[in-house]
């Protein structure tokens, strides 16, 4: 995948818990990326679920954010770059995500839509239209993504 | 003459690649494991149970992870044969 303008970030020990910077007019904002087991399971995969939230500078944490901070599409990039990281620690893992607001989810959609070739090439990718996962196609609404690396890759 | 002449332009100077990186640096920060065993976001967690308990997960990879479970477990029977009845132990007093 061409992420060549994500941000570096950092990231724990278990790779499950990424922080890196967002820069813009509002300033340098730390923005945190959880990754959490749900209990669910795919064969021997782990589902995971993404959680994108900031740290603001009396440390809390804030799980709805509203930025704006110009950069969304370095953050989404960025985003990618962490699930590449995590799947090569555990790459047998199942990574779900969804925007906390419907305006969110979209733009989770239209990065994976814009990158889709890439994106396939290294994983698969479902998405959740009412109560059933289909393969991903672009221009359908989602609710939600289930990504995966291929075997061997 | 020899088999294979090489002609070196002297005009011609090596251009350096620029560094373009087509991923970000990634790197470990022993500070973020303050975090381990932590959930920074319970309510996002708990929407996405909720939502998976709900719907479950794609039927395609479902079925292949049930059939891949189904193959492992024949080839183990197959490569360990199964157990013997054992025979000649004392029988227990009625």
């Amino acid at each position: 995948m061409k992420l060549g303008g994500a941000y570096n970030f950092k990231f724990d020990a278990a790779r499950t818990r990424f922080e890196f910077l967002s820069e813009g007019p509002k300033g340098r904002i730390i923005k945190l990326v959880e990754l959490t087991f749900t209990g669910s399971h795919v064969g021997t995969g782990e589902v995971y679920n993404l959680a994108l939230g900031d740290r603001n500078a009396t440390g809390q944490l804030d799980d709805q954010p509203v930025t704006a901070n110009g950069d969304a599409q370095r953050v989404l990039l960025t985003v990618a770059a962490i699930v590449e990281t995590f799947t090569e620690q555990h790459p047998d893992a199942v990574v779900f995500a969804t925007g906390g607001t419907p305006a969110r989810t979209r733009l989770y959609q239209m990065g994976i839509a814009n990158n889709l070739a890439e994106v396939q090439r290294k994983f698969e990718v479902y998405g959740l239209v009412g109560t059933h996962w289909q393969a991903f196609q672009p221009g359908v609404s989602y609710a939600g993504f289930l990504v995966r690396r291929k075997p061997g890759l | 003459m020899p088999a294979f002449s090489f002609v070196v332009n002297p005009d011609c100077k090596m251009k350096k690649q620029p560094a373009t990186p087509n991923r970000p640096l990634g790197t470990l920060d022993e500070r973020l494991n303050q975090y381990t065993g932590k959930v920074l976001f319970p309510e996002k967690l708990a929407r996405a149970k909720k939502l998976l308990a709900e719907v479950g997960l794609p039927a395609a990879w479902v079925e292949e992870a049930a059939a891949t479970a189904k193959a492992g477990a024949s080839a183990s029977s197959k490569a360990k044969p199964a157990a013997k009845p054992v025979s000649g132990l004392p029988k227990k007093a009625a």
